[in-house]
């Protein structure tokens, strides 16, 4: 089986690259973008198979990412929120808008990893 | 001043027309610009003190078909800040002590009228001092509060600043521990594990931070529900086991077999357990001992009293009052020299006050400390009393049904639990008619849930409940796609007989007894957090 392929939509450098370190690690294969627009064309182009969200971006806001996600693609992909921003504002919206779950920075490995394998689980 | 701004507007309650043109005449004739307006009966005194613009009322003390008193009350409820003045002939040292002391402002009696004017002004001046002293207390407050929102704003802001380059430390801290940039010899990795272990110190400040800034402006929330403290003291324990046995400290548990239940919010008791073992692990030597215990308090009945007891450092006697003060820390301690921002207590003590316990310290130097806080017991036969009443328990029987929902591996935060439990909730609670039944709703295992419900119905009724909960939980899990798997049971429970000779108090607390009996005999092992939860009808 091919690896699985994960977009990180995520505007800090260190995160992204932290993050892209850690997933290839763990086996998946990683494609990112650093702005909302970006992120789109990316998605289109890559068709990943789950997609990583900050909330705060530049040219507008995670939230937006997620609807365009949702919009573009042809098999809805699991979408998992990690932010610094506070969740008790953005938590029920995040699910609302139908994301798989919610992180907030700093997260802790194991447990983003389990998200993210029970994410893909799901979607087969 | 009003009393030189404008023209005064009186509201004279007087049947006699000389006397109010008298008062009219005296105040004029001390240059107490006015309008009199006179009413008599309550009708009139009544729509003249709802139509308002009134800056003050004198009033006769007994009148023909109204009265003074009746008067008074009228205004302390609509607008009791303007000046009240009893005018009257009638009125004897004691009553007038009376109305004095029930709220008026001052009495003038008619045979004195020359003290009419002097008293009006002084009245005046002091309902003008008071609302301004008033206005300035409100326009501090608001001042303090739009302080309190902008600091709240702005430690959230930081905070949440804070957290993007905390995790990338994080992140490369443990890319390196984890060996994915090569190999590291024991030393390079000892340093990291420093590393990291502050790491997750400026992550406990950071959130400490947020707690302090939401306790002052008050978004500090506590949703209380009936739990199992056994069950969140061993979770809370469990949690610092590497913690402590990397400092040889033996942690250990202590209560009784039978313990109630408490009433308090979950997350904020470990929170507050989480801090008192932190601690106590910080303080105490190496291959010392954490204990905690719980049992009824022996000074309030109706609390539980739990402790966290260590063979530490100790807390000299000045200090066991200020160490729930604001931004403490001990002094003189060599451990204690960075490891916080010493709001852990205060954060404890704020929480334990709105589970309307208290928390102390009992300590003794080099010998250890012993931390104690309280929390109410909760009982369940105050709910249950609202379901359990005659006429249904004249209908004989009573039902418990277990709702069980599985939800195999689900971490915390997936959308499953987070979702998939509030519509489970929701899905039975509409299953109950009102007065029917209540949620007695159990909560806290990492892997499933049961919700409870005690129903006032034959074994008929209950029957139908139950098949109405399934076909309901079937119905959502095929519309949403949810992950769980769900099994509904029930029991009888009989009613004891010879009911009608009994206080329905008595029966109520036995039938209570029983169901709470029950609960703890089929669910207690399995090691479950029992809640009862009023149905929300």
């Amino acid at each position: 089986m091919s690896k699985r392929k994960i977009l990180i939509v995520e505007d800090d450098q260190d995160v992204l690259l932290g993050l892209s370190i850690r997933l290839k690690a763990s086996g998946y294969s990683v494609v990112s973008a650093t702005d909302a627009a970006w992120a789109t064309t990316v998605a289109r182009k890559e068709k990943p198979d789950l997609a990583i969200v900050d909330l705060g971006l530049p040219g507008g806001n995670g939230f937006l990412v997620i609807e365009r996600l949702r919009s573009i693609m042809d098999v809805h992909i699991p979408i998992i929120v990690l932010t610094a921003w506070d969740p008790t504002i953005n938590k029920e919206r995040a699910f609302k808008a139908g994301v798989e779950a919610f992180f907030q920075k700093p997260v802790d490995n194991d447990e983003f990893l389990a998200a993210i394998h029970k994410a893909l689980g799901k979607s087969g | 001043m009003n009393l030189m701004k404008s023209r005064l507007r009186i509201l004279h309650l007087e049947d006699n027309k000389y006397d109010s043109d008298l008062v009219q005449a005296i105040l004029s004739a001390e240059a107490i610009d006015c309008d009199v307006v006179r009413v008599e009966t309550r009708s009139d005194f009544l729509a003249a003190v709802e139509q308002g613009g009134f800056d003050i009322f004198l009033t006769d003390y007994t009148l023909p078909s109204f009265d003074g008193v009746s008067a008074l009350a009228i205004v302390q409820e609509k607008c009791p800040e303007v000046p009240f003045i009893f005018v009257t002939g009638t009125l004897g040292e004691e009553i007038a002590i009376e109305t004095l002391k029930s709220g008026a402002t001052d009495y003038v009696l008619k045979e004195r009228l020359s003290r009419l004017a002097p008293t009006l002004r002084r009245a005046l001046r002091e309902a003008e001092e008071r609302s301004e002293r008033k206005r300035i207390s409100a326009e501090l407050e608001q001042a303090r509060q739009r302080e309190l929102q902008m600091r709240d704003e702005f430690l959230s802001h930081v905070s949440h600043e804070l957290r993007s380059p905390l995790f990338a430390i994080y992140q490369f801290t443990t890319i390196l521990l984890d060996g994915l940039a090569g190999e590291l010899n024991p030393e390079q990795l000892e340093y990291l594990k420093i590393a990291l272990k502050n790491v997750n110190q400026l992550q406990t400040m950071i959130e400490d931070l947020l707690e302090i800034s939401r306790i002052q402006v008050g978004k500090l929330s506590v949703e209380p529900k009936p739990i199992s403290l056994t069950n969140i003291i061993d979770e809370t324990l469990s949690s610092f086991h590497e913690i402590a046995a990397a400092k040889g400290i033996t942690l250990s548990a202590d209560f009784p077999s039978e313990l109630p239940s408490a009433y308090g919010d979950p997350q904020r008791i470990r929170q507050i357990l989480t801090n008192l073992v932190e601690n106590g692990i910080k303080f105490t030597p190496e291959n010392g001992m954490i204990k905690v215990g719980v049992q009824v308090s022996n000074e309030e009945p109706n609390f539980l009293c739990v402790s966290v007891s260590d063979n530490g450092c100790g807390i000299s006697s000045d200090d066991t009052e200020m160490i729930f003060g604001r931004l403490y820390q001990a002094k003189n301690t060599v451990e204690a020299s960075r490891k916080g921002l010493g709001i852990g207590l205060y954060i404890c003590k704020d929480l334990v006050s709105r589970h309307g316990g208290r928390i102390w310290v009992e300590s003794q130097i080099r010998q250890g400390s012993t931390f104690f806080f309280t929390l109410p017991i909760f009982s369940p036969r105050s709910l249950l009393a609202s379901l359990l009443t005659t006429e249904n328990l004249l209908k004989g029987l009573v039902g418990l049904i277990a709702v069980e929902i599985f939800t195999p591996e689900k971490h915390p935060l997936t959308r499953t639990n987070e979702t998939v439990l509030p519509e489970v909730r929701t899905i039975v609670e509409r299953s109950i008619l009102p007065f029917q039944g209540l949620l007695v709703h159990e909560t806290d295992t990492k892997w499933g849930e049961t919700l409870l419900v005690v129903t006032c119905a034959d074994q008929r009724g209950v029957e139908i409940i139950v098949q109405r909960i399934q076909e309901q939980l079937a119905h959502y899990k095929d519309s949403c796609n949810a992950d769980f798997d769900s099994a509904v049971s029930f029991t009888m429970i009989d009613i004891p007989s010879g009911i009608n000779n009994k206080p329905l108090e008595q029966v109520v607390r036995d039938v209570a007894n029983i169901i709470e009996d029950m609960i703890k005999a089929k669910y207690s092992q399995k090691g479950v957090i029992k809640c009862l939860r009023e149905k929300s009808s």
